[in-house]
């Protein structure tokens, strides 16, 4: 068993005490991944940053409010595919690429932005990051959530509401329909 | 397809992974915006039972901690208690709502009602609830004694919600027999109810008056709360005395005609004496909100006549003229209501007089309604007062301190600062009798 104290234990003194410490912890444990997941759908380092704050203000917020919290990452999770969909709702507004926030087949990760012109400096990487912006946004979250971050079917399913069976299903044809883009 | 993942897997390191400088920084920026949402807010104590709880329901879901685990546990306290002997359970006894234990009381006087319901006698659960009602109102008066705020205001809480439940659910008998006479609470039973009833208003009574001329507006917040249960108590007293009546008119003699005189007689005395303490109290305040404006309006005469700055003199000599100005229109509001009081008691004499309980009953239901009335204007007009009267020592004493001026400042303080409390007027029942002011009856 580790010392580290849990998330539900984190949670308790974060929700009674309003203890800054305790979410400073749960920061520590989640900032990697929220980061990522945020990292892949935006277009830079910068952005994938403002982002990634924000979730954690918000989320802390949300405690504030008294809300009654079931997992501490699915709140994360939520909160930053929120956040995006507005980091993409004002980027469309004032670049005025309406086309690409409607076009929900694939949102772009990544492009343009410095994370990605390095990446093909690493042939592998820049394929697979090609072929796995292509693919429709759910696809992206699963296999980033599964194989990025390493989590477990159960917490995907947590994360994106769905259930356990669908996720796995979802997971399957999200890597076939890699494997295709990869040709 | 594992190659796939072996690629996907090492996308995680490099950049896709923020910087650690960033990390460390956006968590020092996270921390103070945080701690700048925090409200600065003392500790508050947090009782042991509740923490487990709170703490159990954050792990588990909160009907199962609430609705089964919890009265799991009161389950088998009580059990140990009972098993463990007589001390046990005088320690349970003796536990004043908000203690750790007083759960186990009240599981232990639920069984006993439990139990009485099934195989006692068809008024002992009511008897049981009056005693518990009883038991309330005592224990509320002994926290209003030993708390402090904000505990005491929580735990009187706790016994006045508990209180009522158990007013409530004698009540709905009372209701019960006013409806059906023949059936319900035999007519002993009802007496048992409309005497302990009223002991337990007098007994409220007092502990209200001691919370409204407390200097701590928390205190006088929670006379008022004291007041409402009070005042449902005062109602099911008048109910039962209807009860009463209903009961012998409807056949049951088991109390007999003059013992329901005596009863009306009494009651009406009560409401007779409270409606005059509420008169009593009111002109308490008006003397002494006039003595205040008196000093006060001498007070802008010295500092003018040293030369000093009347501001803030007079700023205090408005305030308090308007105070006795409000206390006045009270006073007469009063008189009114005490008037009604008196005019319904009389009434309710000559019918009892007359041997019409029926006609006697209702005249008693509405001078009770009437000495209601008086009493809210009297607590409000008592509560004004409170107000104003530390705020002549405070600036009085700011004044002084700039000036130096010989101030005639011994009536003043002894209005303010050196008033015993217990002098001050206050209406109410008979039960508060002793603490009650000077004035003259």
């Amino acid at each position: 068993m580790s010392k580290t104290p849990s998330d539900q234990e984190l949670l308790y003194q974060v929700k009674t005490a309003a203890d800054p410490e305790a979410y400073a912890a749960l920061y520590d444990k989640y900032i990697q991944q929220i980061y990522r997941f945020v990292f892949f759908k935006v277009s830079s380092r910068e952005e994938a940053e403002d982002i990634a704050s924000e979730v954690f203000l918000k989320a802390w917020q949300y405690f504030q409010e008294g809300k009654a919290i079931k997992s501490f990452s699915g709140l994360l999770y939520r909160i930053a595919r929120n956040s995006i969909i507005d980091w993409y709702r004002k980027r469309a507004g004032s670049q005025k690429i309406e086309a690409l926030a409607a076009r929900r087949e694939a949102i772009e990760p990544g492009d343009g932005g410095r994370w990605y012109a390095e990446l093909h400096t690493s042939l592998d990487a820049g394929v697979i990051v090609n072929a796995l912006k292509q693919l429709k946004q759910e696809y992206q979250e699963v296999i980033t959530l599964r194989y990025i971050d390493e989590l477990s079917i159960e917490e995907i399913a947590e994360i994106t509401g769905k259930r356990g069976l669908t996720v796995r299903v979802m997971i399957h044809r999200a890597l076939k329909r890699l494997r295709q883009k990869l040709g | 397809m594992r190659e796939i993942v072996e690629q996907l897997k090492r996308l995680r390191q490099g950049e896709a992974s923020p910087r650690a400088e960033w990390v460390q920084q956006n968590r020092a920026l996270l921390l103070s915006q945080i701690k700048n949402t925090l409200p600065a807010r003392p500790r508050e104590r947090v009782n042991v039972l509740e923490n487990l709880w709170s703490r159990l329901s954050h792990y588990l879901p909160e009907s199962l901690v609430y609705q089964v685990l919890r009265p799991a546990l009161v389950l088998l306290v009580v059990v140990a208690v009972l098993a463990s002997g007589a001390g046990a359970v005088d320690a349970a006894y003796e536990t004043l709502p908000g203690d750790a234990l007083y759960p186990v009381k009240r599981a232990a006087e639920k069984t006993q009602v439990a139990v009485a319901t099934i195989i006692g006698k068809k008024d002992a659960a009511t008897r049981l609830h009056m005693e518990f009602a009883k038991r309330r109102a005592v224990e509320t008066k002994k926290l209003v004694r030993s708390e402090t705020a904000p505990a005491k205001t929580d735990k009187v809480r706790v016994a006045m919600a508990d209180l009522t439940s158990e007013i409530t659910t004698v009540e709905n008998k009372l209701e019960a027999v006013k409806q059906r006479p023949v059936n319900g609470l035999p007519a002993q039973a009802v007496k048992d109810v409309k005497q302990n009833t009223e002991e337990i208003r007098a007994v409220l009574q007092e502990v209200k008056e001691n919370l409204l001329i407390s200097r701590d507006t928390a205190d006088q917040a929670l006379s008022q709360e004291v007041n409402t249960t009070k005042n449902l108590v005062k109602d099911v007293a008048v109910k039962a005395a209807e009860a009463m009546v209903a009961k012998h008119l409807g056949g049951d003699r088991s109390v007999s005609k003059e013992e329901v005189k005596q009863e009306l007689t009494a009651t009406l005395r009560t409401v007779a004496q409270d409606a005059a303490a509420t008169q009593q109290s009111v002109d308490g305040a008006k003397t002494m909100v006039q003595t205040a404006q008196s000093e006060a309006k001498e007070l802008v005469s010295s500092t003018k006549t040293a030369g000093g700055d009347t501001t803030k003199s007079t700023e205090l000599k408005d305030k308090i003229t308007d105070v006795a100005n409000q206390t006045i229109k009270a006073v007469l509001q009063n008189e009114v209501a005490t008037a009604e009081v008196t005019k319904q008691v009389t009434e309710a004499s000559s019918w009892l007089k007359q041997d019409d309980l029926a006609q006697a009953v209702d005249k008693l239901k509405q001078a009770s309604d009437a000495g209601t009335q008086a009493e809210r204007i009297s607590d409000a007009a008592v509560s004004k007062i409170q107000e104003v009267l530390p705020a002549v020592a405070v600036v009085k004493e700011a004044i002084s301190a700039s000036t130096t001026l010989p101030l005639p400042v011994a009536p003043v303080t002894t209005m303010s600062s050196t008033l015993p409390t217990t002098t001050l007027p206050v209406g109410g029942g008979a039960g508060a009798a002793i603490n009650r002011h000077p004035v003259s009856r």
